[in-house]
């Protein structure tokens, strides 16, 4: 379901800790995405934004707010509701939200509606990988294996990129700890949602005997939100992805929501980075 | 994302009305066993107990087992979860979970109701891989089965579903 432009400003405020205006535009929210925009929140950031609602007084409808803050912190549902939530349908659209308790940032938007998307940056393909860094095996697969060309595994690395651990090119995974890090700067709400779907793997492309996917390089990355891997070909992007995106064209990372088959998961070094490395 | 959607709401008014005869979770510690009282299979720990849980699948000694679907439908609400997969005498083994509300899936290699992911990065891959596979082939059981009583809009949805399952990958 696309996600409110009323609950885009909520999160963009909330992610610039803006306390009283998010709480002013929370209380415009239905039931069904506050209870999944309150989900992105740690202790600290519902702390904060009880402390906004109190210091509006009456501006807000503080116990409908209470009640969905108090519906995502216990996951259970409070033995009364307040007002008319339960008439209104709000106490079923709690009763929904715990069923599955998936955040915000899971929700998609579909790709023609998202604006500037790989702005001055192309996809790196497989010759131009090739003639950089040599083929990454002798013969591949359908399933994930090992490189084995001895110069390109010498530069093949483990480590921390932030949220999670990756293993890939050297330079490629310096390049990810530093997206990262402007991702918890920018994005600090996404940030503590993301993981890994998988960086380095050489393989063929499905059904290929003869076309290697960018995985092989160790360049590319398969991203999580919420545990949750986007599907791919759907035409629509996780909302949680949509908002990193800019993060990584920025440092010169290729979105893969432009690939004729939409891959929103996926994140490749642009064909202008990695001739740098 | 429309025809996924249309699908969806086609294969819920299908669906309504064909549920067999169904149980609630089992309170007990250890697995928490689901599904129709011939033919039980393991809750994931995803999942809440409420509502009603169906296997459409094979079963041996009154288990779950092989390529099948759980279903987790509840009155009155749209949503309806999914689990994809391998299932031995009722434990998950491979397989993902998915939402009809909700584009995405979640998966790998299943331990006590829960995904467990390895350290290994290859490792990893391959067991989300196989887990994709696993459910597709189960979604395509699904279809065929449906196919076979004539339940086109649950035969579409659950077809359509495998092939969105196995292009996950490139």
């Amino acid at each position: 379901m696309p996600v409110s432009s009323a609950c885009r400003t909520f999160i963009d405020l909330a992610t610039q800790r803006s306390w009283q205006d998010a709480v002013r535009t929370l209380n415009g929210l239905n039931m069904y995405e506050m209870l999944r925009a309150l989900k992105v929140f740690e202790d600290a950031d519902r702390a904060a934004l009880r402390a906004a609602m109190a210091s509006l007084g009456g501006a807000v409808n503080g116990p409908r707010i209470e009640y969905a803050l108090t519906v995502v912190e216990t996951s259970h549902l409070p033995a009364t509701a307040p007002g008319d939530l339960a008439s209104t349908g709000q106490v079923q659209d709690a009763r929904r939200f715990l069923r599955h308790p998936k955040c915000i940032f899971v929700e998609t938007t579909p790709r023609g509606e998202i604006g500037l998307r790989n702005d001055g940056v192309s996809s790196s393909g497989n010759a131009l990988m090739q003639r950089l860094f040599g083929a990454p095996r002798d013969a591949y697969s359908q399933a994930c294996q090992a490189v084995t060309n001895r110069t390109l595994a010498a530069r093949i690395q483990t480590a921390s990129v932030g949220p999670f651990r990756a293993t890939g090119l050297d330079s490629a995974v310096a390049a990810l700890t530093a997206i990262m890090t402007q991702i918890q700067t920018r994005q600090r709400l996404v940030y503590r949602f993301l993981s890994s779907a998988g960086m380095l793997c050489a393989r063929n492309v499905r059904g290929s005997t003869t076309s290697v996917s960018n995985h092989s390089w160790g360049c590319a990355i398969d991203l999580k939100i919420d545990s949750v891997l986007d599907a791919r070909g759907d035409g629509v992007a996780q909302y949680g992805l949509e908002l990193i995106a800019p993060m990584f064209n920025d440092a010169g990372w290729y979105w893969g929501i432009d690939f004729p088959t939409e891959d929103a998961q996926h994140f490749e070094a642009g064909s202008a980075l990695v001739q740098t490395w | 994302m429309k025809l996924f959607t249309i699908a969806i709401a086609l294969l819920l008014a299908c669906l309504a009305g064909l549920a067999p005869t169904i149980s609630s979770a089992d309170a007990s510690s250890g697995p928490v066993m689901v599904g129709q009282p011939a033919c039980r299979v393991e809750k994931p720990t995803d999942w809440g107990a409420d509502g009603t849980f169906r296997w459409i699948g094979r079963c041996r000694n009154g288990l779950a087992e092989g390529h099948g679907v759980l279903r987790n439908s509840s009155s009155g609400e749209a949503e309806v979860l999914l689990f994809l997969g391998d299932v031995r005498a009722g434990r998950l083994r491979s397989g993902v979970l998915a939402s009809s509300q909700l584009a995405g899936f979640s998966g790998g290699r299943w331990k006590d109701g829960a995904i467990v992911e390895s350290d290994d990065e290859l490792k990893r891959q391959n067991d989300w891989r196989a887990a994709l596979m696993a459910a597709a082939d189960a979604a395509t059981q699904a279809g065929r089965t449906f196919q076979r009583e004539h339940k086109d809009a649950s035969a579409t949805y659950y077809l359509t579903l495998a092939k969105t399952l196995r292009n996950q990958f490139d």
